[in-house]
């Protein structure tokens, strides 16, 4: 067994030395190939990408063998892992710690670049291999600091008979996809950003970069997205505090770059329509690579304590070098060509779509902006004052709130405005029905539901303003089709989204924002809370719901005590059977691991989740609360996932235009 | 750590000798109050209720990064939101029970920075680079309709779009049998 242990330590760090030196010399060869033009040397660094991501696929092998094997004779499996774990949690395990989720990013990142590289038709040209060397240096900067700052496979000089454990927090099933989805979005904004570097290397800033930007940067827009949803989810369940979303320096470092790839991914249109925009385009894509960077940071041995400082780290400085270099070489680079960046057409009336995404770029990075303040300001303060503050989640309800409203209205105006220009009359025409459908609407929804405050009123209009315009649009379309057509109505609507991918795609997407908008406005506004001690047998009363405490069942395991409240609930008299509260103790981690019983309705959730036990097990803590709308969020989801596949797929005729053209190269 | 609640919770340390008094009257506060388990429903009006709930959503649980007492459950903010419901039967105002609980435990404990002093920044900052970002923009917006008008149509509109161009084409020629916005497209 320990022999065999030492051979898997032993291959892990061979194979990330060995990934290291194949990644500065493909980055080498990719370079000075693609600078003088020379065939042989820019294949041989796309190889060299390849076999880095080999080379890093026996070492997360290695590592996940190690896990299987029980090896505690390496530290990271040790403080991982232990004998009680189950066997499905290897995978989690894996990333809990620092040095495991810096292999795991710098596999994911090599996997990016590898497909990439795949997908990226030849006659890109020098764009290819210059992206390729840039994205093999970013992977030299990981692959350096795990090889002598936080080797994964580092021994400890003697095994002890068993291990830490994993941190009870992520023995949850959204943790097999939450992390590696945030972690793998992070770093997939380095495709992009890649191209970007190349197109300013090679100064051109076309079509190529256009199209190649676009894609990855849906690709990395859509994984941080659902991994930012999953993490919510995973805060609603485990967390325990009803929330789902708490303005956590972590959350906040992967959602700045999201905002920044959201406005990236709208502005590129304006460039691939009408060739406006190319500074501003790549200065986005800079940012949003920069503020992912920023997040690798502050995920890893940043200064802000959080909920993710699972592997709190010595290794804040090397992150922040990173970072340094990063930005300043990107703008540095930006700002030596900017002459070339000229566009090469303009604006021509401020009501007009490319407006409209102007304003939408304007808001999402002012809530990007806001957001960076707040993460920072109290380390700002910490050194001017040498007070601490905190900046917690009112400042960013109150300060981001507003303009997240002002986006969602912008959503439901801006897709009704034409490219170039409009004139009023044409816009009133747009907008007429879709306005009065809104207006009747939420007054519907306001008397209905009582709803006074101002702040939901404007809320469920603007999100009734999306939906509706969205659903005109595509009814329009479909009835068009249908009559010229001829074809029944799914297939004439099937054929509208394939008209035009990017746009319907992208509006699939916004209905997923409008369900995100109704969680958020019926969660926070309507939801009740109550804190209650009850004793065997008592019921506490929530809205219309009543619940009962059955008692609690108590199991022993070898890492953790489990606790089960069992709840019988009833409303308004209608017995909706028994929900279970889950609570874990586990004392190697002084930690209470609490799991909230939920009954999810389209309506409204009942949320319990208990706290504290009597020894006896006859009276305990409860939360209860009533969140109305939260099942809504989770449907964005599955929505974000098709809305993004609608716009990436590779419709027949531009797979033939590759064809064509490499057919004509060749 | 959200959620995770230590096993053995106590008190957050004072943050010097000078606010120990404070600090102590905090805690007798919680002593005074009747035992845990045995409190429970609202004893407060609703008014009052309504208060305490704003208060606790301003103020930070000092052992559980990231939680407002409010949404914490642990053993702490328990003690503390019951020193609020206290002093709000006692009468005091909403400021009073903030500044006791600053002077208790630091400036930290407010969830959002207080609008005075340097923290004042805070507040400020964002609405200024909002607005420089709106100038900014507007000033774009002129630029680029200025170099318009020499300039005259730009041609690329359809050409930069090669791949879906025929597909709009027919999309538009649809459009434009059934609604006048038919030329429209994107």
């Amino acid at each position: 067994m320990l022999r065999k242990a030492g051979a898997m330590a032993n291959l892990g760090t061979a194979t990330i030395a060995l990934a290291l030196l194949v990644t500065l010399y493909g980055a080498g060869m990719s370079f000075a190939g693609g600078r003088r033009e020379q065939e042989a040397s820019v294949a041989s660094g796309q190889r060299a990408t390849y076999v880095t991501t080999l080379m890093l696929f026996v070492s997360v092998a290695a590592l996940v063998t190690a896990f299987l094997q029980n090896d505690f004779g390496i530290r990271y499996v040790a403080e991982n892992s232990n004998l009680a774990m189950p066997r499905a949690y290897t995978w989690v395990a894996f990333y809990a710690g620092n040095a495991g989720s810096l292999l795991f990013v710098a596999f994911a990142l090599s996997g990016m670049a590898s497909t990439s590289m795949a997908l990226t038709p030849r006659r890109l040209g020098v764009l290819r291999p210059y992206a390729n060397g840039t994205l093999l240096l970013i992977l030299a900067f990981f692959l350096t600091v795990m090889l002598f700052l936080a080797n994964p496979f580092e021994p400890l000089p003697a095994a002890p008979a068993d291990g830490r454990g994993i941190n009870p927090l992520l023995t949850h099933p959204g943790m097999f996809i939450h992390p590696p989805l945030i972690m793998t979005g992070l770093i997939a904004i380095a495709v992009p950003f890649a191209f970007a570097v190349a197109g300013l290397l090679a100064s051109r800033i076309d079509d190529d970069w256009v199209d190649a930007g676009r894609t990855w940067g849906i690709v990395a827009w859509a994984l941080l997205a659902i991994g930012l949803l999953l993490g919510s989810w995973w805060a609603y369940t485990i967390l325990g505090w009803g929330g789902y979303w708490a303005w956590d320096p972590v959350e906040n470092a992967a959602f700045m770059p999201w905002l920044a790839l959201t406005a990236f991914i709208h502005s590129i249109m304006v460039q691939k329509r009408r060739g406006m925009f190319r500074m501003w385009n790549i200065a986005l894509i800079n940012v949003s690579f920069t503020l992912g960077a920023f997040g690798v940071f502050i995920n890893r041995g940043g200064p802000v304590p959080s909920v993710h400082s699972f592997g709190a780290s010595t290794l804040g400085w090397v992150f922040l070098l990173f970072l340094g270099v990063v930005t300043v070489a990107s703008f540095g680079l930006f700002f030596h060509r900017l002459a070339a960046l000229r566009s090469a057409s303009s604006l021509e009336s401020a009501l007009s779509r490319e407006a409209a995404f102007l304003v939408n770029n304007l808001l999402l990075l002012g809530v990007a902006f806001v957001t960076l303040w707040g993460v920072v300001f109290p380390l700002i303060s910490e050194l001017a004052t040498g007070q601490t503050i905190t900046v917690g989640e009112p400042f960013f309800n109150r300060v981001n709130g507003p303009l997240l409203l002002a986006l969602v209205v912008l959503m439901g105006v801006g897709p009704l405005l034409p490219w170039r220009t409009a004139t009023w009359a044409s816009v009133r025409r747009a907008v007429t029905g879709p306005a009065v459908a809104t207006l009747v609407v939420t007054a519907v929804a306001a008397v209905a539901l009582e709803l006074r405050q101002p702040v939901v009123v404007i809320g469920v209009a603007a999100s009734t303003l999306v939906a509706v315009s969205v659903a005109q649009e595509w009814a329009r379309g479909t009835l068009a089709r249908r009559r010229s057509t001829g074809a029944p109505l799914p297939a004439a609507f099937a054929g509208l989204m394939a008209s035009n991918r990017p746009r319907y795609g992208g509006y699939v997407v916004h209905l997923a924002i409008v369900m995100l908008a109704f969680g958020i406005i019926g969660s926070s506004f309507y939801n009740l809370e109550r804190d209650v001690f009850l004793t065997v047998g008592e019921s506490a009363a929530i809205g219309a719901y009543e619940v009962r405490f059955e008692g609690i069942r108590s199991q022993a395991f070898a890492d953790r005590t489990e606790r089960t409240a069992d709840l019988r609930v009833t409303r308004n008299g209608e017995d909706l059977g028994t929900i279970s509260a889950w609570q874990g103790v586990y004392p190697s981690f002084s930690m209470l691991s609490t799991r909230a019983a939920i009954r999810s309705t389209p309506v409204e959730d009942l949320y319990v989740i208990f706290s504290e036990v009597q020894p006896d097990g006859s009276t305990a803590a409860f939360r209860l609360l009533v969140n109305p709308l939260v099942w809504w969020m989770w449907l964005a989801g599955p929505f974000v996932v098709l809305g993004t596949v609608v716009a990436l797929w590779p419709s027949r005729r531009s797979a033939f235009a590759y064809a064509s053209t490499a057919a004509r190269a060749s | 750590m959200k959620g995770a609640v230590t096993l053995s919770a106590r008190i957050f340390p004072p943050r010097g000798a000078a606010t120990l008094a404070a600090l102590a009257a905090v805690v007798a506060v919680a002593l005074l109050a009747p035992p845990v388990f045995a409190q429970s429903g609202d004893a407060l009006s609703p008014e009052l209720e309504e208060r305490a709930r704003r208060l606790d959503g301003a103020i930070m649980c000092p052992q559980c990064a990231g939680q407002t007492i409010d949404q914490s459950t642990s053993p702490v903010a328990r003690t503390m939101k019951a020193a609020i419901r206290r002093e709000l039967a006692a009468g005091a105002s909403d400021d009073e029970i903030v500044e006791m609980l600053v002077a208790a435990y630091g400036e930290g404990v407010l969830a959002s920075p207080p609008t005075r002093g340097f923290s004042l920044a805070a507040w400020v900052v964002p609405p200024a680079a909002l607005l420089a970002g709106a100038v900014a923009v507007a000033l774009a917006v002129r630029g680029l309709r200025r170099r318009a008008a020499p300039a005259g149509a730009a041609p690329q509109d359809a050409g930069a779009d090669g791949e879906l161009q025929p597909y709009l084409d027919v999309v538009d020629r649809e459009l434009a049998g059934d609604a006048p916005e038919g030329g429209r497209d994107g």
